[in-house]
């Protein structure tokens, strides 16, 4: 097979997949408009539960949907519920069940990125000061250690080898309602996993 | 006017039909044209061809989806006319780009012929993009059927160009496994 052979294939595909490309434009990864987001896991692989501290808009819940990839969670699904918090916040509470577990085990590392929000940094008022992920994996390519989450790849100076903590100055997918560049900081955990951790640049 | 009604017509053999199809797919088919040529003379004379080609055709076909029935007329009337213009050096900047990108799914150095036809590796590919997020399917479908650059598909899903061209090498790789695994290599 040669590329022009491939190139024509690729015409051959199914009408239904265009349409979806077309009738798609736009809908991933809508703005962000975070005002705090706590999570916390509960229980150990049947049930995972973000206690999101959100816009009313739900803003962060079209995110989350998004990183399930659409199918799996609605807004206005029975597993996510409403409330407010002591300080008068709006919380959404939003369950994701075996099912869905069993849902995303089918699924990308991408979209299996929400399960990988295992910690937020919060400030002694609760507010947000920028989420924890596990990093998907660490390469090594050239002799440049690369660590790769969702979707983006940040490669991490020399001096990181002999450290736990590495600061990098990055620009997330996210930028354009952060505003700013955020400061990237990754850590090797206790449990030997790196993390990262990320808020706005100052 | 709607499609069904266009296809009426066309099967009437009624020029209206095509007067129907230049006013609503006139733009879009010249878009898919101009961006594999690169030239808005080539653009323009493959959409009359696509519009003949149409004549010629319907019926008997009768296209499910009118709109990418004329995408993918459009795509290989374009492709046909600069393998022909251009046997050296191939003209339409983002077409080159994106057969350079594809290349990277075969392996390196002369490849046989496939002696599948593009319609039969066109099933194959159907069912490697099937196993994709649809997301994935969708950049993938905007790179390599549409020829949109990476900055277009960027805006489009609000994603980094950064992460477009991480998506669209990941799933050339996987593509490059598949047709491996699948004996099409």
């Amino acid at each position: 097979m040669n590329t022009d052979q491939l190139f024509e294939a690729i015409g051959e595909v199914g009408a239904e997949k265009l349409l979806h490309s077309e009738e798609n434009v736009g809908k991933s990864r809508r703005p962000l408009r975070l005002v705090g987001i706590l999570a916390a896991v509960v229980g150990a692989l049947t049930a995972l539960t973000l206690v999101v501290n959100a816009t009313t808009d739900g803003a962060v819940l079209n995110v989350l949907r998004v990183w399930l990839n659409g199918e799996a969670v609605q807004t206005d699904d029975h597993r996510v519920s409403y409330s407010t918090d002591n300080n008068g916040n709006d919380v959404i509470q939003f369950n994701v069940d075996s099912t869905d577990l069993e849902f995303m085990a089918a699924k990308t590392e991408e979209e299996q990125e929400i399960l990988m929000i295992q910690r937020c940094r919060t400030d002694e008022n609760g507010q947000f000061l920028g989420f924890a992920m596990q990093v998907n994996r660490v390469e090594e390519r050239d002799g440049k250690l690369i660590l790769c989450y969702g979707g983006d790849e940040v490669e991490i100076t020399e001096q990181f080898r002999d450290a736990d903590v590495c600061k990098v100055d990055y620009s997330l997918y996210w930028d354009d309602v952060l505003k700013s560049h955020v400061l990237i900081t990754v850590q090797r955990g206790t449990d030997g996993q790196y993390y990262i951790f990320t808020e706005p640049a100052k | 006017m709607t499609d069904n009604e266009i296809i009426w017509l066309l099967e009437a053999r009624q020029e209206d039909g095509l007067t129907a199809l230049s006013t609503q797919y006139g733009a879009y088919c010249r878009q898919i044209a101009l961006r594999l040529t690169g030239q808005p003379e080539d653009a323009e004379e493959i959409v009359n061809d696509v519009w003949l080609r149409v004549w010629v055709s319907v019926p008997p076909q009768r296209p499910e989806s009118l709109r990418h029935f004329l995408a993918k007329l459009t795509r290989n009337l374009a492709f046909d006319r600069i393998r022909s213009k251009h046997a050296e050096k191939r003209g339409g900047t983002e077409l080159l780009l994106v057969l350079e990108e594809l290349e990277n799914c075969l392996p390196a150095g002369e490849t046989p012929e496939s002696s599948l036809s593009a319609k039969e590796l066109g099933e194959a590919i159907n069912l490697f993009l099937d196993r994709q997020p649809r997301r994935t399917q969708d950049i993938f479908l905007r790179r390599y059927f549409f020829a949109e650059t990476v900055s277009e598909i960027a805006r489009r899903y609000r994603m980094r160009e950064d992460n477009v061209r991480l998506t669209l090498s990941r799933t050339r790789a996987k593509l490059k496994t598949y047709l491996k695994q699948g004996g099409y290599l």
